[in-house]
């Protein structure tokens, strides 16, 4: 605030008069009364203080050339702050007049700067009362005080190392500058230190710009840590996360290990074929196909005959071709990515130019407002980066809180769950079986260490093991289904030692030892053969079993963000209060599918049972 | 009774030996894991002093065999330490204590319901194999054997309390059916104490029971009428038996044998229901700690709490042994 106590020009009082009404600005007539009494306190003032001399006299009109200093607003500061002082608020009708402008105060000695903006910083806590002098070429001078008070610094620095990046390996864009200029203080931040690991080395950056180039995939936290004059420090985290470039390998992961295994094993199948039988399809095959044929068409009928097994599988069908086809049934192309969050728009009345509301239950509306029931009319707004490529979804079952089509997402969900029920049971499979054949043929001491390993992970509390496993190795797709795997295995494992230990006492086993089999013969020829088809039903249980602790792994919040599946689906809307919110599309869907699929496999799983083991107790 | 007591024995004796093979693997799966559990566990950005501070409290900066040995110590004086993030500085202990009881009431009676009811409707099915009492409760059994625990909770209460408001919509205690303003335990006084438990009980019970229920009632119905082709049960009608008897004297004594086993095995499922239940209703057990701890990734906690869960199921293990020796006379011999 200016201090009038003495100044050569009436003007000053005008300012102050006008500061007082910008501060009132609501209260006209009390200003009015206000800015009277101050232009009479003013004049009178410098009636009575101003010296006597010509040039003064002229109270309204400023004496041309004439400057009026202006040392700016009192400032309250914080130790150590560098504060800027100027003085261009300083009134002269010459603009190219020659001013000299003089700063002068006391700071443990007398201090003068000089320029019309200056910095200083003040050291020590009090009050200084800065002078300003502006004198102009022909010595006439104006002077204006402005105190400055300097007060212990209380406040941390807020660091501010800008928004996370996401880059993709082997783009332009991986060079990138970091900046931390963006982070404030009340006073001045005197240091900034980067720190992060890259490459296995420790980068320290004392700048608060500088260029990085990173150009290996992976995850990286960078720590910015900014000091103030006073000591003070705060820290906050970025995240650069630098994404592979999508290779074959990548994309296509599971189909290159299924179709490389199958191509093995047809390999190996026709060049043992061919050094056994020197052709590839004997009489002696082409009798056991035929009976083989016959025998599956038996078990086809019985299996026909179980009407509830028949519904599931043609259900189970159904999703596989849904998860195959998935991009040619779903509207949206890439659902995950492909969000609409930018179409939730107000629907503007032309009249007033407001928001319009709902004239009865007074809510804001929408023109489009996620989550978004369903709709067969196209969205008004447009999917899609490229301009030229507009396409208009239909969101036929409604759109979710981020915009992003909720049939579309269920469609590709039925792939996470059948890849993760897939694999995850041959996993299981696999370890169950081996182990169950080993303790089961070989008896004594391995079955009895083997079973006493069964027994213990049978007690373990699996869904919480599950969650401990998961908690740690982070939320990575493959770990679900690698968690599920071996969290399942001991009850196929004690199905087939049972199955073994009374098949290796069956007579053609102990002909085939009489001949010379082997071991691995025996096993892989006459055990396996006959205890797999028992375990063939709980397998398919087990199916049902894995989709659904991949749903619920899902909804504990551990699964992998970057997958569709309808476990996530469903736990972003509990998260996003659809619950609540009554948006029963984005509910319904994903909900109706986990239960129709686990019920199918179940009902296929059962039927099977009956079909092929009518008698055997499932332990 | 010898046979009881030389069974009884070897029992407890399995008991141990799994249970001090539990502790050791309770230590090594968050020691072995790939991933630095004692960095994830940490903040990051904490000066160095701080962090070296933080490690040694939790015995992190010593070799792994001492941690084991300190650890064993640790478990066998029932000494938790304290939880790492949630509600920093509080012995796991005290935070342990409420979290039980309140999980305890709800497994407890819920399990005790579902066996009941489960094992009934089983019964009712398979002795009406193919009826309509069959076909309508197999498909009621099985819709809810595939309905993933929390969805169906979800539903109950988005219904229940949210639309229609008939229950409290989190918590374990607080509100009564007629104040619904959130009363404290001192407050409340026993009788209306054990009112509003109940109260917030209702929910979470159903959506328990209704879920469990399920499993239950199918493997009893498939036992059963696994059991009713055997021949003694011909014998038995041959015999000129009564319905009833045949069915509870004959066929029930020993279609339950496989169901007690399943039953112990299937605790690890119950558990996993309880969590769920317990996160959508908000009821303050150890299934919503479960996962405060994996959210706030305090590892110390995490693992008593994995450890009191194992040991549960371990003793579920334990007294279904001992049932199974009741129902099966040939154990004995």
């Amino acid at each position: 605030m200016v201090k009038i106590e003495y100044s050569r020009n009436s003007r000053t009082s005008d300012n102050m008069a006008k500061k007082l009404s910008d501060r009132i600005p609501s209260k006209a007539p009390m200003t009015a009364i206000l800015l009277a009494l101050a232009i009479l306190v003013g004049v009178s003032y410098a009636v009575m203080l101003g010296p006597a001399g010509g040039d003064l006299c002229a109270r309204t009109l400023q004496v041309p050339g004439e400057p009026v200093a202006n040392a700016g607003a009192d400032q309250l500061v914080p130790q150590h702050k560098n504060v800027t002082l100027s003085g261009t608020a300083t009134d002269t009708d010459d603009e190219s007049a020659n001013l000299t402008f003089t700063w002068t105060f006391e700071d443990g000695g007398s201090r003068t700067l000089t320029g019309s903006i200056v910095h200083y910083q003040f050291d020590t806590l009090g009050i200084f009362v800065v002078m300003l002098n502006v004198t102009d070429p022909a010595a006439h001078y104006s002077t204006d005080n402005v105190t400055i008070t300097v007060e212990l610094d209380t406040q941390p620095p807020v660091a501010d190392p800008g928004a996370d990046r996401v880059l993709l390996e082997g783009a332009d864009n991986t060079l990138i500058t970091l900046n931390a200029s963006r982070s404030t203080d009340n006073a001045q931040i005197v240091s900034y230190e980067w720190k992060f690991r890259y490459d296995k080395t420790d980068y320290t950056y004392n700048t608060a710009i500088f260029e990085f180039n990173f150009t290996k995939p992976g995850k990286y936290v960078l720590n910015l840590t900014v000091v103030d004059s006073s000591d003070r420090s705060d820290w906050a985290l970025l995240n650069v996360t630098v994404k592979a470039e999508p290779t074959l390998w990548s994309e296509h992961w599971l189909g290159i290990i299924i179709w490389t295994a199958i191509g093995v094993v047809a390999v190996i199948y026709v060049v043992t074929k061919y050094r056994r039988d020197h052709a590839l399809i004997t009489d002696s095959d082409k009798e056991k196909a035929r009976l083989r044929v016959k025998s599956a068409k038996k078990t086809w009928k019985i299996f026909r005959s179980n009407r509830l097994g028949f519904v599931g599988l043609i259900i189970l069908i159904m999703f596989i071709v849904m998860a195959v086809f998935a991009p040619y049934i779903s509207t949206v192309q890439d659902p995950l990515r492909t969000s609409n969050l930018e179409q939730e728009r107000p629907l503007i009345d032309p009249d007033t130019g407001e928001q319009m509301r709902d004239p009865i239950t007074d809510e804001r509306l929408f023109l489009w407002k996620n989550p978004h029931a369903p709709i067969w009319d196209p969205s008004p707004f447009p999917i899609g980066p490229d301009p030229g490529n507009y396409t208009y979804a239909r969101h036929i079952m409604g759109t979710d809180s981020f915009g992003r089509d909720v049939y579309s997402l269920t469609i590709y969900g039925a792939r996470a769950s059948l890849e993760v029920g897939l694999i995850a049971t041959l996993i299981s499979v696999a370890l169950g079986a081996s182990i169950g054949l080993a303790a089961g043929y070989f008896g004594r001491i391995t079955d009895e260490i083997l079973m006493r390993i069964t027994d213990f992970f049978l007690v373990l509390p699996w869904f919480p093991l599950m969650i401990v496993i998961m908690a740690i190795l982070g939320r990575e797709f493959i770990w679900v289904i690698v968690v599920i795997g071996i969290t399942s295995w001991p009850s196929t494992a004690r199905i087939v030692r049972s199955q073994v230990l009374s098949i290796k006492e069956r007579q053609f086993v102990e002909r085939a030892r009489c001949v010379g089999a082997g071991d691995g013969h025996i096993i892989a020829s006459h055990i396996m053969p006959n205890v797999l088809p028992l375990i063939f039903a709980n397998t398919v249980l087990l199916i049902s079993l894995a989709i659904f602790s991949e749903a619920f792994l899902d909804f504990f919040g551990l699964g992998d963000p970057d997958v569709i599946s309808w476990g996530m689906m469903l736990e972003e809307a509990y998260d996003q209060g659809a619950f609540t919110q009554g948006a029963w599309w984005w509910i319904f869907l994903p909900g109706a599918a986990i239960v129709i699929m686990v019920l199918s496999f179940s009902l296929v799983g059962y039927a099977l049972d009956d079909v092929l083991n009518p008698k055997l107790r499932r332990r | 009774m010898t046979g009881m007591r030389d069974y009884a024995l070897r029992k407890v004796i399995y008991l141990v030996i799994t249970l001090l093979v539990i502790i050791a693997f309770n230590f090594f799966l968050f020691r072995v894991m790939p991933g630095d559990i004692a960095h994830t566990m940490i903040p990051r950005g904490l000066p160095p002093a701080v962090e070296d501070e933080i490690l040694r409290y939790f015995n992190l900066d010593k070799p792994l065999w001492e941690q084991f040995l300190l650890y064993i110590q640790d478990v066998f004086t029932l000494d938790f330490g304290i939880s790492a993030t949630y509600r920093m500085g509080i012995p796991v202990n005290e935070v342990l204590a409420p979290k039980i009881v309140n999980t305890v009431i709800l497994v407890g009676i819920g399990t005790i319901l579902s066996i009941y009811l489960g094992v009934a409707l089983g019964k009712a099915a398979g002795w009406n194999r193919g009826k309509a009492k069959d076909t309508f409760g197999m498909s009621f059994a099985l819709v809810f054997y595939s309905m993933p625990t929390f969805l169906f909770a979800l539903i109950l209460l988005m219904v229940f309390a949210g639309v229609l408001g008939w229950f409290p919509v989190r918590g374990a205690v607080g509100e009564l059916p007629w104040d619904r303003t959130p009363h404290s335990a001192e407050d409340l006084g026993i009788v209306n104490m054990i009112i509003s438990r109940g109260y917030h009980l209702f929910l979470p019970i159903v959506a328990f029971t209704l879920e469990i229920l399920a499993e239950f009632a199918l493997i009893t119905r498939n036992s059963l009428t696994d059991v009713l082709t055997e021949d003694y049960i011909t014998t038995a009608r041959a015999k000129g038996l009564s319905n009833y008897s045949v069915l509870n004297d004959h066929a029930m004594r020993n279609a339950m044998l496989p169901v007690v086993t399943i039953m112990a095995i299937s605790v690890g499922w119950v558990l996993g229901g309880t969590i769920m239940v317990e996160i959508v209703f908000s009821y303050d057990g150890l299934g919503l700690l479960t996962y405060d701890a994996v959210l706030a990734k305090d590892f110390p906690l995490l693992q008593v709490v994995f450890l009191i869960m194992a040991i549960a199921v371990l003793i579920a293990n334990f007294v279904a042994d001992i049932v199974y020796f009741y129902l099966d006379p040939r154990v004995k011999v």
